[in-house]
């Protein structure tokens, strides 16, 4: 019988330029704040699955580098590196190897040191070294070709898009952990920021971090000793597109992976009333127009509904379904880590630990991840033991 | 210690590769280069596919024919760069600001990216049509760059 | 609980030290289509996929967006773990082992030839220190087998073994290497197994869809990893965790020992010797008689990151001909510098 398994401790580091730490001492700060917090060791772990994107900080094999300074002693070692999804799909991966009872506790840790590599080379090498990488424009270009798709279709408004904005950077302040700390940001100030590719513009898109994130999961045979409030998981989905940047001609507007996904996720889960059955969700933007096209393809709102929602108040924090309390990727974004940090804040509103941006009564919590060429993790999170 | 005092090392790692363009791509950039065609595959269940693949992932099943697409296209997705850019592929800036977006070629039902000849978005629009401009043959190498930008087809 | 999932399907290109017919995509899918037919199934039953690439050998980030669309994992899950192909085929594992998809591909793939080797290697090496020095591996495994009292003569004869077993290069003689250029002293270039383009694909699925296809099956038994410390932590003499990772395995299957049928890979003969070692075998003759590396393994031709799968992929191919006499055996894959990490999978005959 596969094992219920839990995400039982989180640890963050600040999201930020970090001169002050090397990769190693950059792991071991949300390592030992995630261990720390239940008076546990690295002797407690059982196996690690690191998540990286190696080519960012130009190091081949970087958790074998890193193998001391998580005291590998012989332990299994597992690397991932998908791309933004990195992070979640160390969750799911820790998800299945616990509950099929192959490991126990596992630790994963995303991180990403972004200011001590070449990003704008590093995301250079996504492209398809035959058909794309000839003809390219950045993250930033390449999103907002995207974006005039979904504004087409919904006909959101770059005020909406900026309500976004204003919502996240303003929860970021209730975050010790993020990087864009804005108490006073107003729609005005987001929509005369530079623009970067029309439309979007600087404060539209996510910053830029060094961070790292670790979860520990361990399985219902100890989860209850381990955490008082362990966050079960009840759904770990991926969910993939076509190959090339291009073959998804509404990638925005119709994110076939995340529908995919949240079809499959909400089936396991039983969820089928979104604003009703989930209490508070993290998901993954990596824009403010992402964001609302995300709660149409998350079924939060009808299709082409994106903009009337965050016009509605529900994702606020004391809204129906309060979406990214943490300031999520808008306000702190370590790629590497960044996935795993929406799985955090989700189990971490589950077990009552979300401080100053905690949601009250939090019983069922879902995290995603985004990245790849538009692919998507999903899990649902809950109080409930599965 | 204070910020100031942290050492920053600095270091170039220079990774050079040869990738091997295989069958199709092979197949395509020579038609581009030579005879200024675009070469899709099509699936047995009619999806026309750019760049051309092994393998339909709507169906997924193995393409079976090449297809003839465009030259003749239409924006499925537009926007105008203003941040710089450094091209990968001559290590030079992009003058900024650039047009950029999805081409759909007639008869192709999947995007591929490239620049666009244009710098005022409010003058985009989705399904504009749009033609490529070629570079001199002589300046062709066989790749996507090989068509220098599409350029709008105003009314 | 067991692994418990079943091989239907063995995927493997015609690895070569230069495919410049196929690009990453089209080498992936060569394997990919062989096992599908191999298993008799579509891919569009394929429900999900892992596979195994790393980025550095690729020269892309999140390499394996070269292969979801072939892998049939389109609007389907594809996770990567970058490492040898044989913790593809566990994780794959656990996800049929809960129940969560019952037939998956598991896909290992390398073009080694596309990318620099030396710069690749050297990437890997701590960078505050250690790559001032523009070191890459094989200067690693110079340093080791100075430390080895393994001579040069042993190391040739693995070598001439690999290359006499394998299907996939030339024959050569220990001589040949013996008195191939020295690299980096004491090893000859030839005791390095050669750059290869390969990918291994398997089909696996739960015991209901095996018996539905009705063919003949591998289980997956057990398996197990385990990592030691980086290079210049750990004393370079020891098999590492080459003991403690194959114990785990086979207390992970519930064997009481180790099969007779053992597949090895080392990409340095030396290496070979000592993990070999580790294993009970003492010096070429176990790789002569084919009782390790029955076809050669790494240094018979197989691109780095594909060896430890398509290990599986010959256990598993010989336990179906019914060739394995006690229907067990054992593949070894490995990750990191001078195998930092090691991997074991158990199979075993199944029906």
């Amino acid at each position: 019988m596969a094992r219920a398994v839990a995400a039982v401790a989180t640890g963050q580091t600040d999201y930020a330029i970090r001169k002050d730490v090397g990769i190693p001492e950059l792991i071991r700060e949300a390592i030992d704040r995630c261990l720390d917090s239940r008076d546990l060791t690295l002797k407690d772990v059982d196996a690690f699955i690191l998540g990286n994107m190696e080519m960012f900080e130009g190091i081949n094999m970087v958790e074998h580098w890193l193998a001391d300074a998580i005291g590998i002693g012989g332990k299994p070692l597992w690397k991932l590196n998908n791309g933004g999804t990195v992070g979640s799909s160390t969750a799911a991966a820790a998800y299945y190897l616990a509950s099929a009872g192959f490991h126990n506790r596992i630790l994963c840790v995303g991180f990403e040191k972004q200011s001590e590599g070449s990003p704008q080379s590093s995301i250079t090498t996504v492209a398809d070294p035959i058909w794309e990488r000839s003809i390219m424009a950045g993250a930033i270009g390449n999103f907002a070709a995207m974006t005039s798709v979904y504004v087409n279709e919904s006909g959101v408004t770059p005020e909406q898009a900026a309500k976004v904005a204003v919502k996240a950077r303003r929860n970021a302040c209730k975050n010790p952990h993020a990087q864009l700390k804005m108490p006073d940001i107003t729609v005005e100030q987001v929509l005369e920021s530079k623009m970067l590719a029309y439309p979007v513009r600087m404060l539209d898109f996510c910053p830029s971090s060094d961070g790292a994130c670790a979860v520990l999961f361990s399985t219902e045979d100890d989860a209850k000793s381990l955490s008082p409030n362990p966050a079960w998981v009840h759904a770990a989905v991926t969910a993939h597109d076509q190959q090339y940047m291009g073959d998804s001609p509404k990638r925005l507007a119709e994110m076939r992976s995340l529908i995919e996904a949240r079809k499959r996720g909400y089936a396991y889960a039983g969820i089928e009333d979104p604003i009703r059955d989930i209490d508070v969700a993290e998901i993954y933007e990596p824009a403010t127009y992402a964001e609302l096209a995300m709660y149409e393809c998350l079924a939060f709102c009808e299709k082409g509904g994106g903009g009337r929602h965050i016009d509605s108040g529900i994702p606020e924090m004391d809204g129906a379904l309060p979406v990214n309390p943490s300031g999520g990727v808008l306000s702190a974004n370590a790629v590497g880590a960044t996935a795993l940090a929406r799985v955090a804040e989700a189990a971490m509103q589950v077990m009552g630990e979300a401080g100053e941006h905690q949601i009250p009564n939090v019983k069922t919590a879902l995290a995603t991840g985004y990245g790849g060429n538009a692919w998507t993790d999903l899990l649902v999170l809950r109080a409930e033991k599965p | 210690m204070s910020e100031d005092e942290f050492l920053r090392l600095p270091q170039q790692v220079t990774l050079e590769y040869r990738f091997a363009a295989g069958k199709y791509a092979s197949h395509f950039f020579t038609t581009l280069k030579n005879e200024g065609r675009l070469l899709a595959r099509r699936c047995p269940s009619g999806h026309v596919l750019l760049p051309p693949r092994p393998v339909c992932g709507l169906c997924n099943l193995e393409t079976s024919e090449w297809v003839e697409v465009g030259p003749n296209a239409s924006l499925g997705g537009f926007t105008v760069v203003y941040i710089p850019f450094t091209d990968p592929m001559t290590g030079e800036g992009r003058p900024v600001p650039y047009g950029f977006g999805l081409i759909r070629f007639d008869g192709c039902d999947t995007n591929v990216y490239h620049l666009i000849d244009e710098t005022d978005p409010l003058k985009l629009r989705i399904g504009l049509p749009v033609e490529p401009v070629w570079r001199d043959q002589a300046d062709r190498t066989g790749s996507f760059a090989d068509i220098r930008h599409f350029k709008p087809i105003y009314t | 609980m067991p692994l418990d999932a079943f091989i239907v399907g063995i995927g493997e290109t015609r690895h070569a030290p230069q495919r410049d017919d196929v690009n990453t995509t089209e080498i992936a899918w060569e394997a990919v289509r062989a096992a599908i037919e191999d298993a008799g199934v579509e891919l569009n039953e394929i429900e999900a996929a892992i596979t195994a690439s790393q980025d550095f050998w690729e020269g892309r980030t999140i390499s394996s967006m070269a292969v979801n669309e072939i892998a049939g994992a389109t609007f389907k899950a594809e996770s990567k773990t970058a490492s040898d192909g044989t913790l593809a085929l566990v994780y794959a594992a656990t996800r049929i082992a809960v129940g969560f998809d019952t037939l998956m591909i598991v896909l290992a793939h390398c073009k080694e030839s596309q990318a620099d080797a030396h710069t690749v290697e050297m990437s890997a090496f701590d960078p505050y220190v250690q790559r001032l020095l523009d070191p890459d591996e094989t200067v690693l495994a110079g340093m080791q087998a100075q430390l080895l009292d393994i001579s040069l003569d042993d190391r040739a004869r693995v070598v001439a073994a690999a290359r006499r077993r394998s299907p996939i290069l030339e024959p050569l003689d220990a001589a040949s290497v013996a008195s191939s250029p020295e690299t980096s002293a004491p090893l000859r270039q030839l005791e390095r197994a050669p750059l290869m383009d390969g990918a291994v694909a398997l089909v696996i699925c739960n015991a209901a869809h095996a018996k539905r296809l009705g063919r003949p099956a591998v289980r997956v038994a057990g398996a197990s990893t385990a990592t030691d410390s980086y290079w210049s932590d750990r004393d370079l003499r020891s098999a590492g965790t080459v003991q403690p990772a194959v114990a785990a395995a086979l207390a992970d299957a519930g064997w009481a020992d180790l099969p007779d049928r053992v597949e090895l890979s080392a990409p340095y003969a030396h290496q070979a010797l000592l993990w070999g070692r580790a294993l009970g075998a003492s010096g070429p003759a176990a790789f002569e008689d084919g009782g390790l590396c029955a076809t050669g393994g790494w240094l018979g031709g197989r691109p780095g990151v594909v060896t430890g799968l398509s290990a599986v992929a010959q256990c598993a191919r010989e336990l179906r001909e019914g060739s394995v006499a006690d229907g067990r055996a054992i593949a070894h894959g490995t990750t990191g510098l001078l195998g930092q990490s090691h991997h074991f999978v158990c199979v075993e005959a199944a029906g």
